[in-house]
């Protein structure tokens, strides 16, 4: 398994350049399609964006790890901030569209997003940071996927 | 990275042009050009993420908080995102069953006519006719 790792500051203008690394590593296996690659790219985004807000949250000037694993059947990519934590049961996701109150919500997609369009997303959180895992399947392993016995 | 973000005005639509990536690196220029824009009573603004080839949720959010605010003061507003990277968001968060998306500019703005004072800069291709791909 080959593994890149990314150590940022937490600032937006670093958002783009993790977006590329990720893609990047993920384009390394050619089996990936380019919808696929795009729907890591906006999840690891979303992480990652979460991360440098929790920082910025604690006015901290910790940096933020990015670790990306390609397996054989797999790409896995780690977002891990050092900020104050949640809990993930308690988000509250952004009401449907036809809600009365959907135009008050300008949060509350991210996270949402990120289970859709990764094939795991994972995130464990305590008051001393919070770990996302994300997962991206190759087309042979989807096609051979089979529900656990 | 190539970002820009310009206000310009077609007849009596005001085009907001973006092009480059809309994340949270970018939003907070987008929204301090959109905040007058949106805040004028009865305005029609048109959102023009053409050129924008990569989008997330922040973004999202920048396009309700738009339509809030154009709401509030009896406006109108539309986006224009061909691009399938930012429809995928769109449909996979069902934001287009509030907010108003059309295939290219020239749905919604009309070119000023003859006698009519143009547009003072950026004349936007309303007769190109062949959308944006």
């Amino acid at each position: 398994m080959a593994e890149v790792r990314l150590e940022i500051p937490a600032r937006p203008e670093y958002l783009s350049m993790v977006r590329q690394v990720v893609a990047a590593a993920a384009s390394l296996e050619p089996t990936f399609r380019d919808e696929r690659i795009d729907d890591l790219r906006i999840a690891v985004s979303e992480a990652t964006t979460n991360a440098i807000e929790a920082h910025a949250d604690l006015n901290s000037d910790e940096r933020i790890l990015i670790s990306c694993d390609l397996g054989d059947d797999r790409i896995e990519v780690q977002v891990l901030d050092q900020g104050a934590g949640f809990d993930p049961a308690a988000t509250v996701p952004a009401p449907d569209p036809e809600a009365p109150d959907r135009l008050q919500w300008e949060t509350g997609l991210g996270i949402p997003l990120m289970r859709v369009l990764a094939d795991e997303a994972e995130i464990q959180s305590r008051g001393g940071g919070t770990a996302v895992r994300l997962v991206v399947y190759t087309p042979a392993h989807r096609r051979g996927a089979s529900p656990a016995p | 990275m190539l970002f820009d973000a310009r206000v310009h005005e077609v007849g009596d639509w005001t085009v907001v042009t973006i092009v480059g990536e809309l994340d949270l690196a970018t939003v907070p220029q987008v929204r301090q050009k959109l905040h007058p824009v949106t805040g004028r009573n009865g305005a029609h603004v048109l959102i023009d993420l053409s050129g924008v080839d990569f989008m997330d949720s922040i973004g999202l959010g920048l396009l309700v908080g738009a339509l809030k605010r154009v709401r509030e003061h009896g406006g109108e507003l539309a986006v224009v995102a061909p691009g399938p990277r930012v429809q995928r968001l769109v449909e996979l968060t069902k934001l287009d069953r509030i907010i108003r998306f059309v295939p290219t500019a020239a749905d919604v703005v009309r070119a000023p006519q003859v006698g009519e004072p143009a547009a003072l800069d950026h004349p936007y291709p309303l007769n190109s006719g062949s959308g944006h791909g």
